[in-house]
């Protein structure tokens, strides 16, 4: 009991929510995280959040980090999403976009609000010129009611919030191809079609498949559970199929 | 003049974060907290195991033909994907207070604790310990007082180890508040 405690203080210290990187592998030497990281590497860079700040670690050389920098991002940051040049932050308040034309000094670009909830513990993955963010107002995380945020990145500097689709208690998302999977951990994990990226379609629930978060990985669904992975064949990407369960 | 000013400002400053109130036997919420220390070497105790059942999943990783995922404040189960059909865990590796990673050519980033080290991967079957860079993550709002506010605390005492958490007790040794 003492150590679920105080795994638990070091969890919420550590990350209140979490997310994390994914997408399509960028860099073919760099792994792939799910929605709900802290840490996220580009390049030869290791980026990492804790509640108010993001550390910058030169890794040019692998086995041995630098430590380069530290800046101030705001309150209750969770997760740290990179797409190609930019890092999305997300916050229980808001998503911070940061450029990282300067990949040791990133700078703010601009910010991401939603006009449906106040707080929000929120995963982010972004894909060319569109971001999708799950924006939960449980208790821990406030608000009003929980949503899929679809977000029009095409002009960086002012991400409008243009779609969303009412949630149950949504946690991790990512993509692959046109189909975007979302875990509710009420609902189960959800496909939406995004071949319209502004304007995503429910084609199947698995009602009994609940997860946290979960990562596409060539062809394959890794999902992350509250009993350990499970893994589901998307070959055919609209109907995941349950390969193993490992826990 | 300016001595016994400077004096007032340093002692004001001592005070201003935690004020100690030792001559008050006040009682405020009927609870307070005590740390829970951890012993720095046990903390830096890192190994590679045979596979386990994982206990407290926690995030997930994937590289090349490997997956990991994190057990909360334990370490990273390594699972082998190459049969994709059939992938099985190969083995643990034991980092206490772990919960993120990252992976680079082979090369596995991870918290301890508050300390980042890095795990040359190319054997995933053998990782081994190559880095660690000290105290890189520190965590002010743990390791000085407990996250609550306006509260009776036992005083950190850095000699039994590094505060890793706080537990709440009725009876409390209330030397400090907050």
């Amino acid at each position: 009991m003492k150590k679920i405690l105080t795994y638990t203080l070091i969890a919420f210290s550590f990350f209140c929510c979490t997310k994390n990187d994914q997408g399509n592998n960028i860099y073919v030497t760099t792994g792939t995280g799910g929605s709900l990281a802290r840490f996220t590497i580009v390049g030869n860079y290791l980026y990492s959040v804790d509640d108010t700040r993001l550390r910058i670690f030169d890794i040019s050389n692998p086995s041995t980090p630098v430590y380069k920098n530290i800046i101030n991002i705001g309150w209750g940051i969770e997760t740290i999403f990179a797409f190609k040049d930019k890092l999305f932050i997300g916050s229980t308040s808001v998503v911070y976009i940061y450029s990282l034309a300067n990949p040791l000094n990133p700078t703010m670009i601009s910010t991401a609000t939603s006009q449906q909830v106040f707080r929000r513990c929120d995963p982010v993955v972004a894909k060319d010129s569109v971001a999708y963010a799950t924006l939960r107002s449980s208790s821990m995380c406030g608000g009003g009611r929980s949503v899929l945020s679809v977000i029009d990145i095409r002009f960086i500097n002012n991400p409008i919030e243009i779609y969303t689709l009412p949630m149950q208690e949504p946690m991790g998302l990512g993509y692959w191809g046109n189909h975007l999977y979302v875990c509710d951990t009420s609902k189960g994990l959800q496909v939406y079609d995004i071949t319209n990226q502004y304007l995503p379609t429910l084609v199947k629930t698995l009602k009994d498949e609940k997860c946290l978060d979960l990562i596409p990985y060539d062809d394959e669904l890794i999902c992350y559970t509250s009993n350990g992975i499970n893994i589901y064949d998307i070959t055919n990407r609209s109907n995941p199929v349950k390969i193993i369960t490992i826990k | 003049m300016r001595k016994i000013f400077l004096a007032i400002i340093i002692i004001s400053l001592a005070f201003a974060c935690t004020r100690r109130w030792n001559w008050i036997n006040k009682d405020n919420k009927g609870y307070g907290y005590v740390p829970i220390y951890a012993n720095k070497n046990d903390i830096v105790q890192i190994n590679f195991q045979t596979s386990r059942p994982t206990m407290n999943p926690g995030k997930i990783y994937a590289y090349g033909n490997y997956i990991f995922q994190n057990d909360m404040g334990t370490g990273i189960h390594v699972i082998d994907n190459t049969n994709k059909l059939q992938p099985v865990k190969t083995g643990f590796i034991n980092i206490p207070y772990n919960f993120e990673m990252a992976i680079k050519d082979s090369f596995l980033y991870a918290n301890n604790l508050v300390d980042l080290v890095v795990f040359d991967l190319h054997n995933p079957t053998n990782p081994k310990v190559v880095n660690r860079i000290n105290g890189v993550f520190p965590m002010q709002s743990i390791q000085n007082y407990p996250s609550e506010s306006d509260v009776y605390f036992e005083c950190v005492d850095s000699t039994k180890g590094v505060v890793i958490g706080w537990k709440k007790q009725t009876t409390v040794n209330r030397n400090c508040y907050r």
